[in-house]
């Protein structure tokens, strides 16, 4: 008995995730109990595979901070599309962390500059940005102090890669890279 | 990654209603928490609890017969959990040699073509028969799915060199569908 059409989707599907390097890809709402379970899924296959204890740490919390962040984005966007997608791969020694939302669009030139300030801030400048957006943050307030963005350029030590795909004239679809050396 | 594609995955997830995919080597661990993952995203899914545990059972024999897979430590396998209008759809996918797929293709025709009076005698023989091969016994898994699914399997596959990648799914449908049956 063959698959349906829909079913025949599963091969580029995989296509796809083997090309991307694709371990683990999720789409629908973020809350707290599928959070965990990602987090333990994660700490699993890491374990398994034997990868060291610092790279283990970086990336656990990279991906809670990733995590969190859509989860959050999620409840206060308010938008009619909701939908979020998380996926982990690992590629050349590196394990990337790639979230994808919908955003508002007046909402990019914000987020844009943030992600910038981020990128262009050295170790000792990261840390003095945590400090100043730890003052200034309201815990779930949205777009607000880029906290979230300066923890996963800290805990990963690498910039964070980004891109807007204009969605329809007021939304955006927003996706965010962090990546972590194995090594 | 490429960012561009991550749009297109998107995408394709979206439009094929795929929730969860997982695609990599699979043990006994992963098993445990790619379970508790699907469980905890049913939980806020699907109200009924029948539905639900047919679901957990059905997903629990596709990991355990992907994990027992012929190039399972060899070859990545792919998990995906979907979700229809009809059915929640499981599909387990691995990479096979031209025996198996010979021994796997014939042997889901035949499932699919027992009732499921026969499914449980079949059943019962396959798991007295202790000169069983390896493979054979690997196959077993299949009658236990369909049983619990309450559905045929269905199955697709790709050439890849020498190999084949082969998709079984099954679906369990929804309540409201299990009702007007």
């Amino acid at each position: 008995m063959g698959i349906d059409k829909k079913g025949s989707k599963t091969f580029d599907l995989y296509k796809m995730l083997v090309e991307q390097h694709v371990i683990l890809a999720y789409e629908g709402l973020f809350d707290q109990e599928i959070i965990k379970s990602f987090l333990g899924m994660t700490e699993k296959k890491l374990a398994t595979d034997g990868i060291e204890e610092v790279v283990r740490k970086k990336l656990f919390n990279v991906l809670m901070e990733a995590l969190q962040n859509i989860s959050k984005h999620q409840k206060n966007q308010g938008l009619a599309d909701s939908n979020a997608i998380f996926l982990l791969s690992e590629v050349d020694n590196k394990y990337q962390v790639v979230t994808g939302n919908y955003i508002e669009t007046i909402k990019i030139d914000l987020v844009r500059t943030k992600l910038d300030s981020v990128n262009s801030a050295d170790k000792e400048g990261l840390k003095e940005m945590y400090k100043q957006a730890r003052l200034k943050s309201v815990i779930s307030e949205v777009g607000g102090a880029g906290l979230g963005f300066i923890d996963m350029a800290r805990k990963s030590g690498n910039a964070l890669q980004y891109q807007f795909t204009p969605t329809n004239e007021q939304t955006s679809f927003f996706v965010l890279m962090a990546t972590i050396s194995n090594n | 990654m490429e960012l561009s594609k991550v749009n297109r995955i998107f995408d394709i997830m979206g439009e094929s209603r795929f929730m969860l995919c997982y695609n990599g080597n699979m043990s006994q661990d992963l098993v445990k928490s790619l379970l508790s993952a699907a469980e905890n995203k049913l939980q806020s899914e699907e109200a009924d609890l029948l539905v639900k545990k047919r679901v957990f059972n059905v997903m629990m024999e596709c990991l355990q017969s992907i994990c027992k897979g012929e190039n399972q430590k060899t070859e990545p396998s792919v998990f995906m959990l979907g979700k229809s209008a009809e059915s929640y759809d499981i599909y387990s996918c691995f990479h096979v040699s031209e025996n198996y797929f010979t021994l796997l293709r014939t042997f889901i025709d035949e499932v699919n073509s027992w009732d499921t009076e026969k499914l449980r005698s079949e059943h019962k023989n396959y798991l007295s028969q202790k000169e069983n091969s390896p493979a054979e016994r690997s196959l077993l898994p299949l009658i236990d799915i369909s049983l619990k699914s309450k559905n045929r399997l269905q199955y697709e596959y790709e050439v890849t060199g020498e190999k084949y990648f082969f998709t079984v799914k099954t679906s369990v449908r929804h309540k409201s569908i299990c009702n007007g049956n």
